[in-house]
This record gives structure tokens, sequence and C-alpha cells, in this order.
């Protein structure tokens, strides 16, 4: 064989090492490349009955149910910045493939491998990087990572990637732009309307835009947030804290707009909002003064121009109450026709409840400030005028009304309720039984037939307010030698009153434990409770926290320089050496529980007695509606759960989840369980993994009960409320996310119920 | 018949001349203007690598007597096999890439890197010592690339430069057109060579 022969097989064996090579590469490329669908998930039912199935590489997403969402994902490892997940959504009752803005990737295009050649290839990626490095400085960092979403759409065209402006945009098979690259998503399920929205999206704030199907761009992308309204396109964005609006037909004419400050729609008409921000600082919200209302038909015609300062709307009575820059009212109807034919210094619309003969009546103050009513017609409804009237919330028919300075009560035809003897007459809101009236001189509660519920022998009588919301039939009253006490609704003296005078802030009420405390000088408190002394405490601060506890705080200038717990007889129960701690107390049957986090130390302290102290660095506590005690641990190992007796109850695996069943983590053994709402165990710490959720309404399950994974042996099952078998541990894989069941089986395996 | 050879013989050398200069210039210009439809480009590199190979088994036949250059054929066949294997990354890969990641620009220098420098190496071993005067210059520009190539690497990890990216192109397509005259030099030496044995 001469030496060219021997160069030439060579040549050859090289050759087909590299041809070897090169197959084995591009083997393994596309296998990486491509994406898996996973294994088929199956949703069931309760019954054992399969109600769909599909494949998907992560469990199902139900959120949106009955939209079902799936995935599938590439075989690139996750750290490799080549991993991505396809997302798609179909409906359960239909099994039809649906998507939205949020889900472009479509499942064709997953499986799609000639359709990439439409693309740039990744040597041309990587040689217009290299030159975009070479002139303008390469990157310093990979943090800039955007995924090629480009894919074919239903019309043919391509949604394409672009890499000079990093922007996609609509463009043929030929690679010529119907729609310039400056988008980053785009909304295909608008085409039965003749429009496309796309959405340009800087990472920091997203714009809508509307094109028509040839793409011409018909609302430019200044919009972040689009809707749709009878046969309109609503559109809004923010800029900085103020809102605009605008309204456009489907061929991108504005029907209002497009700076509106608010649109309301209305069967037959909008009620828009102008804001005027001249001069203004944008980053500021509106004044009420700088917003002018209008009303328009939905043709774009003004029925009322946006220059009055408010519409109230009267959806019942078919009327608008209008008032203007002066503070001047009108009473109009929906064609704008005025009712009243005048100007009036208040018009009210009252709605006096289903079944009374003048369901809506109008409280009108004229000119003179003189009231009456009228109807919806503009037709008074008596002759009888007040120097007053105000509506009693709540009461239908009734309102207080003054004349001469004297008040009473009066229903809207002017019949009086109750006579006008008293000086002051006022309403208690959440109370509408009552009122606090003054006669003669002197306060006390009636109810609305005029009898006396507390005698008129105060001073004042407290009216509702936040600091007092909680103190039921009890009011608080200040006696005629200024003393401070509770009286009640059957004329009893509650809380003995007390020479105290309120120094600073608002009175206090301890709803729980009865206990009215307040400042009554500098530093100084006080708290009055039933059958008891008055008890005074010198402190910068005091705050209740349950249970007939409170924490009271001493400062030196900002500075908290010493806190205490103390009870409401002023004995000290806790006393906190340093000045970063956290407390919570409230009252478990009938005796108070007191949690102190402090030094990296948890207390819990029962009836008084010390029933638990463990210690670990926290970051808060919690007291739960069901007095169980959630202690955060700074070491982000999940809630740690206590009972009132201090018994340690596991790791909450269902934080910010009110069930009635919970799963718990014991870090002993490693194991999950189930317990009740009040911390009784349903099913012990004998199981791999737990998850907890509610059932939603599908397929005749009833709502609202809960339900379980539970994993043992490596098989997963599900549990009901009560810890009873719905499914005995047989699945590879379950969840119950969301409510719904959706379990993994192996060729030919039965579901057992 | 050998003159059918002789002129397939000297198509090819001419091909070689002209098809990297070509296909550096056209891939360029299609990554500038980043169009969309790439499968130009795929067909480009599958030219390329069937040229490569054709040449190297020109060199063989062509430089039978002289050992070195003989052996060239080798390095040109490793290197039609590296431009294989960059072809079916790119293939594998379009579509699927990660933008705006810094590993596919790596592969590419790497591959990049590579073809240089088997490149270099089989021109070196065929031009030899007969033709000292080529070697000088095609020393010279490979030695200026590689500069500009480290420069370029540099600049990528890092250290940002104003390196004018003209220049770099320019020189290798100098080195390019030097290595064209190589080669239609040799071809028409060859003829010579044929004539003289024909004398």
């Amino acid at each position: 064989m001469n030496k060219v022969k021997i160069q030439l097989i060579e040549n050859a064996m090289i050759f087909g090492c590299f041809i070897i090579a090169a197959f084995i590469f591009g083997n393994d490329l596309l296998q990486k490349n491509s994406y898996e669908a996973g294994e088929v998930r199956y949703i069931l039912d309760t019954e054992g009955n399969i109600i769909s199935s599909h494949p998907s590489t992560t469990p199902l997403n139900t959120e949106s149910y009955p939209n079902i969402g799936y995935t599938y994902e590439n075989n690139w490892g996750e750290s490799s910045g080549l991993y991505r997940v396809q997302s798609g959504s179909y409906d359960i009752n239909t099994d039809e493939e649906s998507g939205s803005l949020d889900y472009l990737s479509k499942a064709e295009y997953i499986h799609s491998f000639w359709d990439d050649f439409c693309y740039p290839s990744t040597k041309n990626y990587a040689i217009y990087k290299m030159i975009d490095g070479i002139i303008n400085g390469f990157p310093r960092t990979n943090s800039v990572e955007l995924g090629n979403n480009s894919f074919y759409m239903d019309d043919g065209n391509l949604f394409l990637y672009d890499i000079k402006s990093g922007n996609y945009g609509v463009a043929d098979l030929r690679g010529n732009w119907l729609l310039s690259p400056e988008y980053q998503k785009i909304d295909t399920s608008h085409t039965d309307k003749g429009i496309v929205i796309v959405e340009n999206d800087k990472g920091y704030q997203r714009r809508i835009g509307v094109t028509d199907l040839d793409y011409n761009v018909l609302i430019e992308p200044k919009y972040e947030f689009i809707d749709f309204c009878n046969d309109y396109i609503f559109v809004s964005n923010y800029e900085n804290y103020i809102r605009y609006f605008a309204l456009y037909d489907y061929n991108g004419n504005a029907i209002i707009g497009p700076d509106y400050g608010d649109i309301v729609f209305y069967d037959s008409f909008m009620k828009v909002e102008i804001d005027n921000t001249d001069d203004m600082n944008l980053s500021d919200y509106v004044d009420e003064k700088d917003r002018y209302y209008g009303i328009y038909d939905y043709e774009g015609n003004a029925i009322l121009e946006p220059i009055y300062r408010s519409i109230t709307i009267g959806e019942g009575t078919d009327t608008l109450i209008v008032e203007d820059q002066n503070s001047q009212y009108r009473l109009l109807d929906f064609e704008g026709n005025d009712i009243l034919g005048d100007y009036y210094k208040y018009i009210e619309c009252i709605n006096q409840g289903e079944g009374n003969e003048h369901q809506y009546v109008f409280i009108i103050e004229d000119q003179d400030e003189h009231y009456y009513f009228c109807d919806k017609d503009g037709k008074k409804l008596s002759d009888e005028i007040f120097d007053y009237v105000k509506d009693i919330f709540g009461s239908d028919d009734l309102y207080i009304a003054g004349r001469d300075d004297k008040y009473g009560l009066i229903d809207c035809l002017g019949n009086i309720r109750l006579e006008f003897k008293y000086s002051e007459l006022d309403d208690l809101h959440e109370d509408s039984a009552y009122m606090v009236a003054n006669l003669d001189g002197k306060a006390g509660v009636i109810d609305v037939s005029g009898t006396t519920i507390i005698d008129f022998n105060y001073k004042s009588i407290l009216s509702y307010n936040y600091a007092t919301n909680k103190m039921g039939d009890k009011y608080i009253v200040i006696t005629e030698d200024d003393r401070i006490g509770v009286v009640n609704t059957q004329n009893e003296i509650f809380i003995e009153p007390e020479s105290y005078s309120l120094f600073d802030g608002e009175y206090k009420y301890t709803s729980d434990d009865e206990i009215l405390y307040f400042q009554f000088d500098d530093q100084k408190w006080v708290i009055l409770k039933p059958d008891s002394l008055p008890v005074e405490f010198h402190f910068g601060e005091l705050k209740y926290l349950g249970g007939g506890l409170f924490l009271g705080r001493n400062y030196s200038g900002y500075s908290e320089v010493k806190g205490f717990v103390i009870d409401s007889s002023g004995n000290i129960v806790w006393e906190f050496d340093e000045f970063s701690y956290d407390v919570e107390a409230t009252m478990v049957e009938g005796k108070p529980l007191l949690v102190i986090a402090a030094k990296d130390r948890l207390t819990i302290m029962y009836d008084g007695n010390i029933v638990a102290e463990e210690n670990y660095a926290i970051d808060f506590i919690e007291i739960k509606d069901n007095n169980l005690i959630a202690v955060c641990p700074t070491d982000s190992s999940g809630y740690r759960i206590y009972n009132y007796k201090g018994d340690y109850l596991g790791i909450d695996c269902n934080i910010g989840t009110s069930t009635e069943i919970k799963g718990y983590y014991d870090e002993s053994s490693g194991l999950y369980g189930l317990r009740d709402k009040f911390g009784n165990i349903v099913l012990d710490f004998e199981y791999e993994y737990v998850e907890v959720s509610k059932y939603i309404n599908y397929h005749n399950v009833k709502e609202g009960g809960m339900m379980a994974v539970v994993k043992t042996n490596g098989k997963y099952g599900i549990v009901d409320v009560n810890g009873n078998w719905i499914y005995e541990p047989q699945f590879d894989w379950a969840s119950v996310s969301n409510g719904v069941i959706q379990v993994t089986l192996r060729e030919g395996q039965e579901i057992k119920k | 018949m050998k003159k059918v050879s002789d002129l397939l013989s000297k198509c090819i050398s001419l091909m070689y001349a002209i098809c990297f200069p070509l296909s550096f210039c056209l891939f360029l210009y299609l990554s500038v203007a980043y169009k969309g439809n790439m499968l130009f480009g795929y067909v480009i590199d599958i030219v390329k690598i069937i040229v490569i190979l054709l040449f190297a088994n020109n060199v063989l036949f062509m430089y039978e007597a002289d050992e070195d250059a003989k052996k060239s054929s080798k390095y040109f066949v490793i290197l039609a096999g590296i431009i294989l294997l960059e072809f079916v990354y790119t293939v594998c890969m379009h579509g699927k890439y990660n933008y705006g990641g810094k590993n596919i620009i790596v592969i590419y220098m790497f591959f990049f890197a590579a073809e240089f420098i088997v490149e270099t190496i089989a021109f070196v071993k065929l031009i030899g010592e007969a033709y000292g005067g080529f070697m000088i210059r095609f020393g010279i520009i490979t030695f200026l690339v590689i500069t500009f190539g480290l420069s370029l690497c540099i600049s990528y990890t890092g250290c940002r430069s104003g390196l004018p990216l003209v220049v770099i192109v320019l020189l290798i397509l100098l080195r390019d057109i030097i290595k064209g005259h190589f080669l239609i030099k040799s071809v028409i030496m060859r003829k010579h060579e044929v004539s003289h044995d024909k004398n």
C-alpha cells in the first residue's frame, strides 16, 4: 500500500470519528432541547372516578379551575440557563385548549423543530453579540436573561424576537415586519372583535396597545390595563398616583378620553371624571376639589359636561344629584332635565327600604337653610319645613329633625314621631335603637319612642367612637362633678364614676375584661373596672394586651427604657430587661394566657404559671383565633405551634390557611401528622408528607369540606377532615392543591376507594 | 483523464481560496443584519465542509512527493471535522438558546479559535519551506489575528476594549486573501511543474 493510500485511510478514519462525535453530540443536544410532557396526571372525584387527565411535568395548575394548567419542560438542568418550561391550559369540561396573555406558548410549538429555522441561528446570535460587545462593551453579568418566545401565530405570521431592540414584533414568513418590534407580548384571543392586543413591557411598567388584524396600530401602547365593556375597549393607566381612563370603539376611535380620571359604566350612560392636574405634583393624589364629573352617553355625547364637583347616580330613582363648583345642588333626570327647577344648598337621597310606600325620598335643603322632603318627581311630601333634618342610620323611615333649636324625630311625611323637646339629639350609628339626648342641660340615652334608657343625670354621655366601639350596651358617662364612669342600658352603674379627667388621647375600653382605662395626667394612667378601686400607674404608654393584662412602657425621649406586663390590679407579671421583645396575651377559658418572646427565649404563662419555656431565636409570635400559639423562629424552619397548656404540637405545614385540619411536622421523627383546629390529633406523626386543602365545589363534591393527602411507605393516600380514608395509600404521587384531587397511576393500576 | 483531474484540482484550490472569505463576509453580513431565514447560512457551512474535504484530498494527490505537505491534508480533515461539530451544534441549538447568556459566545469563540489554529497548522505544513515568502506574510498576519483575537478575549472577560471592529475583520480578510494568493500561485506553479515534466 503506498503512502498516499495510507494517508487517505487515516483521513477517512479521522473524519469518520468526527462524524460519530457529531452524531453523539447532536443526539445529546436534541435530547436536551426536546420538551418532555411528563407523567399523565389524573384528576379524580371522591368516588373513584377519573374526571380528566393530561400529561404535565409539574402538578397540574388547578388555581383557575375549571381551567387546568399543564407544563412541559426541556431536559437542560435548571442552572444551565437553557432550562425552559412551556405552559398550556385546557378546560376540564370541554377539553378545549385555552390560553391567555400569560400563556402564549402553544403545545404545537413545543414539538416544532423546523419552525425554529425561521429565527436567526445561535451562530448569528453569537457573532452579533461579539460584534456588539466589541463596539459597546460586553455585559459584565448574565443578568439579562431573555428567552426567545417567538412563535407561529394562527394567521400564518410570526411573533418574532428582534435581537437589536430586544422586543418582539409581527413578521411575515419572509421576515418583513408587519408590526414593528416594539412589544413583548401579543394576545390574539380577541380577533373575533377585529383587534389584537399588544403589550410593551419595559420590566417596570407594562403598556398595552391595540392593533387591527392587519397589525395597524389602533390604540398606541400607553395603557396599563385593558377591558371590554358594551362593545367598547376600556383602557386605563397610572402616572404616579394619577389614573387615566379612556374608551375606544373597535376601530380605535376615542369615545371618551384619552385622559379621563375615571369612567363608571351604567346601562345608558357613563359617569366620567376629569382631573385638573395643572400645577399639580404628579406624585400626589388628586384633591377632591380638582375632580370634575360629567355624564356621557355611549355615542360619546355629553349629557352633562364634566364640570361638577360631584354627581350621585340614583339608579332606583333614575335621578342624578349634581353638585356644582359653588356647592349648589340640583336634581336631574337621566336626560339631564332639572326636576326641581332650581339650585339648592343640599340634596340627599334616602332609601327607606323595600316595601315602604316611599322607598326613595329626597331631603332638600333650600337656600334659606330650610329642610323638607320630596319624591323622585320633585313633589313635596308635606308642607312641613324644618331647620335641621338628619337620617338615622339604619332606621329606614325615621329622621332627627330640629326646629327652633329643639330636636325630635319625624318621618318623611313630616309627622312628628318624637316631640321636639331635646336641645341635642344624636344617633349612635351602630345601635340605631338608642340616641344620646340632652334635656334641660343634662344628658341621657333614649330609644326612638322617647323612653328613657339612661336617666338624664349626666353632664355628657360619649357617643360611639373608635375607641369604645366594642362597649355593647354600655356608655361612658361624665357626671355633673366631672367624674368618669360606665353606665349600662339597664340604667345601672357598671363602673363607679371616679374623679379623673382625660389628659391626653382618648378613653379606651377592653371588651373582654370590661376595663376602662385612660391617661389622666402626664405619664399617669388609671384603670377603672367594676367593683374595684381605681388603679393608677406611672407609664409613658399603656397598652392592653388581652386577658386582663397590660403592657406598660416608660420612655426616655423617644427610647423605651423599661417595659412591664401588669394585670388590672397593678401587679407586675413580667419585667423586661431588654428593649427588643414580643408579647401577646389573651383570655382562654376565663384565665389569662401570656406569651413572651425575649432574649431568644419563648415563655408561655397560663393562669399565672409558666407552662412552657424554650430557647431559640424568634422573629415574632402570634396567638391565633383558636388560641393556638404560632411562633416564627428566625431560622425560617416554619411556624412552631403550641397550645395554651404549653404543649408543642409541631411545625405548621399550612401557613396562612385557616383550615379545620392542619398538617404538622415533628422534627424529632421527621414525620408529619394532622391535627384539628384545636390542636387535637387527627392523624399521628406517622406520615412522610402531608398537604391539606379545602374542597372546591365541582362534580357534586360538597363545598367547604377539608381533605388532606398523606404519604406513608412511599404511597400517597387521601383523608377527609376526620382522618377517614377517601383513598387509601396507593398512588405514586398525589396532590389536593386548591381542593382538586390529582394523582399519577401506574400502567394498569386500578383506583381503590 | 489527467486533464479532467488537473482541472478539478485547480477548481478545488480556487474554490477553497474563494469559499473562506466569501462565507466569512456573507455570514458577517447575515449576522449584523440579523435577518430571519438562516437556512442559507447552513448551506454555506455544508459547502465549506465539502470544499475543505475535497481540498484535503486534493492536497494529498497534489503533493504526493512532499511528505510534509501531504500530511497537511490530515489537518484539513480535522478542520472539516471541527466545522462539522460547530454546524451540528448550531443546528441543534437553533431557536433553543438562551439569549443574553455568555456561554454561547464562549462556545463559538472556542470553535472559531480551534478552526483558526488547525487551519494555521495545516497551512504552515502545506506552505513549508518551499514558499518562504508566503510563510513570512502568512506568519505575520496570523500573529496579528491572534494578537487581536486575544485582545478580543480579554475585552470579553471584562476589560472593555476600544478595539476597532474593522481592524480584526480586515485582518481576517487579508489572511484569507494571502491564503487565496498562495493557493492560486501554487496552482500556477504546479502548472509550470507539469509543463516542465512534459518538456
